[in-house]
């Protein structure tokens, strides 16, 4: 644990020490600050446009600070060298994959966190009681979505080059944000071989389109039932999980 | 080979401020002759792209005046039946929850907006009409929500007015403009110039007659209003040549009569 926590705290200060945190909490500043500047023909009181972008904003930059600081630990501490001291340590190579992890979804944590705070300062000044309870949701799935980001861009960290990681991240994002809809209908309209192979399919990718309540906390529909949060959280939890154990596996087996 | 260096650039500076002016007010002379001299950069950025956002800002609108909730299909098939058929489809089994957290996650149900909520629709419709100026359909919608749902009479006029300036040959704008002049500005004179602008413009475009039956009935009621029943009775018999079977017309012809 003392070995994860090392590795937590230095990703930390590395966190502080890169300029894209605040550039894209400036850019994110900036954009809310004109967004909730702007007038519709005098007409008071219009906030779910602010909302939808708002949200989407923070979870866009979230994710962009997470797939881009999650994607270069891995890659970097091999090209600098700076892996055979932690490895001469008895700190084993899961052990680094499970910390590079955690770490990224600390830094990850700490960007949503701050953003969301701007977000909600924004947008949510008068929230009623189950905005509220959304609000909560929001921040949950919001969490959840970066852990799941952080497990495959580490996953991936471990066999792809850091531009690679970052592309093929993102692209696995917009395109399970885009059409998870359409495989999905497709995997209930299949038959055969072919539900098994789209089926495949969709279990294996993430689905982040799991934790997109965008629609929800525009609308202000009501909060997710219970055993929906539930599902989601174990959702998370076991494909972080698998993704990690799989991370290790074929990081162990990698020669450095 | 520094001195050759220093003269390349001293000529290509030379025919840079010989050029570049010159190149600038052709541009300027060219867009302005086209009306285009005013448009924001990124609207030229954008070029024939416009119109396509201009479209995607009018579907957001409209998934904002179903909360969220858009059409499934060309079909216009509403995402709560879409849902229906989706739970009931041959492949769907309802234990499985993986299957369902999309479902419950994604809002299904429909409903639209009410009263004051609908104010929640128009920076969609008002960009729509910013980043395609021509969106003139757009323009009309906008318009109608502010001044007949919102009650923001003078910033819709407003509104219409630069609409009609970027669509001088519109009589969509023109009715519009001439409807909300009778019906809530109270100024018929106004009315009745745009309406007959609306009417000649009318003829040279494709148009149902229930459109023309609406430009002329304003055009009628606000001759009506200023108390030139004659013109206004032959604009309601110019009606009743485009509806010959509607009574209530003929009785209108008799009583200005």
């Amino acid at each position: 644990m003392r070995a994860i926590a090392a590795i937590v705290r230095g990703m930390f200060l590395e966190l502080l020490r890169k300029k894209d945190f605040y550039v894209l909490f400036i850019l994110m500043l900036v954009l809310l600050g004109f967004l909730s500047a702007q007038t519709f023909f005098d007409i008071e009181g219009i906030s779910r446009y602010m909302r939808d972008f708002g949200y989407t904003l923070v979870m866009l930059l979230s994710f962009i600070v997470c797939v881009t600081f999650s994607a270069r630990q891995i890659p970097s501490e091999i090209e600098s060298g700076t892996v055979y001291p932690f490895l001469a340590k008895p700190v084993s190579r899961s052990m680094l994959v499970s910390g590079k992890f955690c770490g990224a979804v600390m830094i990850s944590a700490i960007t949503f966190t701050l953003y969301f705070g701007v977000f909600v300062l924004f947008c949510f000044t008068e929230a009623g009681r189950a905005e509220a309870i959304l609000l909560i949701q929001s921040f949950l799935f919001g969490i959840m979505f970066l852990s799941v980001a952080s497990a495959l861009t580490v996953f991936f960290s471990v066999f792809l080059t850091t531009s690679a990681n970052v592309a093929i991240t993102f692209l696995i994002y917009f395109f399970m944000i885009s059409f998870s809809d359409l495989l999905r209908d497709a995997v209930l309209a299949g038959k055969g071989i072919e539900t098994l192979g789209l089926g495949v399919v969709y279990y294996l990718l993430p689905h982040f389109d799991f934790f997109d309540l965008r629609v929800r906390l525009t609308h202000a529909w009501d909060p997710l039932p219970l055993w929906v949060v539930a599902a989601v959280t174990a959702y998370t939890v076991v494909y972080c999980a698998g993704l990690l154990f799989f991370a290790g596996r074929l990081f162990g087996r990698k020669k450095l | 080979m520094k001195r050759i260096g220093i003269f390349v650039f001293v000529i290509w500076l030379e025919l840079l401020i010989v050029f570049a002016p010159a190149v600038d007010a052709y541009n300027h002379t060219f867009l302005t002759g086209r009306g285009m001299a005013d448009i924001p950069f990124y609207l030229k950025f954008l070029g024939e792209g416009q119109s396509i956002l201009s479209a995607v800002s009018v579907l957001a609108a409209d998934r904002y005046f179903h909360r969220g909730i858009g059409h499934a299909d060309d079909r216009h098939e509403h995402m709560d039946e879409y849902q229906d058929r989706k739970k009931n489809a041959p492949g769907a089994n309802r234990a499985n929850i993986f299957l369902r957290i999309p479902e419950e996650i994604g809002v299904t149900e429909h409903m639209h907006l009410e009263q004051d909520e609908v104010k929640e629709i128009i920076p969609w419709l008002y960009y729509a009409v910013k980043i395609d100026p021509h969106n003139v359909q757009t323009c009309v919608i906008a318009a109608y929500w502010v001044i007949d749902r919102l009650g923001k009479t003078r910033e819709g006029v407003n509104f219409l007015r630069e609409g009609l300036k970027n669509n001088p040959d519109s009589w969509e704008i023109n009715a519009e403009l001439g409807r909300v002049y009778f019906q809530d500005t109270k100024d018929y004179d106004a009315a009745i110039r745009v309406l007959l602008r609306a009417q000649r413009l009318l003829a040279g475009s494709l148009h149902d007659k229930f459109q023309e039956r609406e430009v002329l009935s304003f055009l009628a009621y606000s001759y009506k209003a200023l108390g030139e029943n004659e013109k206004a009775r032959s604009v309601f018999m110019e009606i009743g040549r485009l509806f010959p079977n509607d009574r209530k017309m003929k009785e209108k012809i008799q009583e200005l009569s």
